[in-house]
């Protein structure tokens, strides 16, 4: 699609590497806005004066250097990937002509685990993070299924978690929980699965 | 600054954690998605 992610928070550069090194590595620039202190998220109209970081949000800017899309997005949830996508598309025809869609996937080939307890999760999320040593550490198995490569999986959180992409989210024998609560995980487990 | 769909893109230069410095202009010719986290650590 002809297009250049750049990513930008308020980090300093050395916080940033953490980060990009702690995903595994991320190919696309991560700009730092720390010095002067939020300065391109006020140029952009997205800095949270009162708590020194800016908001969650995606600008499309067309070839021209023309802004095409804004999205201020929650600041507690991920923005869909397949929106953006929709954007360039729109935005840039002649790119999308030449980078056609992948075909939707047919619901007969989607497989998604069932049975015993199944966490939705991706590989950055710190609530999946967090499931997993709670899992080790009680002896507790569980099958993970990465809802950034899974297909099928992401739009399957959607549908129980109100059409956000909230991970972790849990199927437990058919009962679903969206968000790591020790309490709710550790009851529905004795309830559906150690009976 | 309130910024609206159809304005152009003010342009910046930052350090990045690749290395080297980004000029957004340097990018002109390219769709770029420009994505502002509010912090590391958290979900992008």
């Amino acid at each position: 699609m002809d297009a250049q992610v750049l990513g930008v928070s308020i980090d300093h550069i050395p916080c940033l590497e953490a980060w990009a090194e702690s995903l595994g590595g991320i190919n696309y620039p991560l700009m730092s806005d720390f010095w002067p202190h939020g300065k391109v998220a006020q140029m952009y109209g997205v800095f949270r004066e009162p708590e020194g970081k800016s908001e969650r949000a995606i600008f499309v800017i067309d070839k021209r250097g023309y802004i095409r899309y804004i999205d201020i997005h929650d600041i507690d949830h991920q923005p869909d990937n397949d929106v953006v996508l929709e954007v360039l598309r729109r935005v840039d025809p002649e790119a999308a002509l030449r980078s056609p869609a992948p075909p939707p996937i047919n619901p007969e080939d989607i497989r998604l685990p069932h049975g015993g307890v199944v966490m939705y999760c991706t590989r950055w999320c710190p609530g999946c993070r967090r499931a997993r040593a709670w899992f080790q550490a009680n002896h507790i198995d569980y099958t993970e299924v990465d809802i950034d490569v899974t297909p099928g999986s992401a739009d399957q959180v959607k549908k129980w978690a109100n059409g956000t992409r909230t991970t972790p989210t849990f199927d437990i024998e058919g009962t679903i929980l969206v968000g790591f609560d020790e309490k709710k995980v550790g009851e529905a487990i004795k309830e559906k699965i150690t009976k | 600054m309130k910024l609206y769909v159809g304005q152009a893109a003010p342009d910046f230069t930052l350090p990045s954690h690749l290395d080297k410095d980004i000029k957004l202009s340097d990018y002109l010719g390219k769709n770029v998605v420009l994505v502002f986290f509010p912090m590391a650590w958290t979900p992008i």
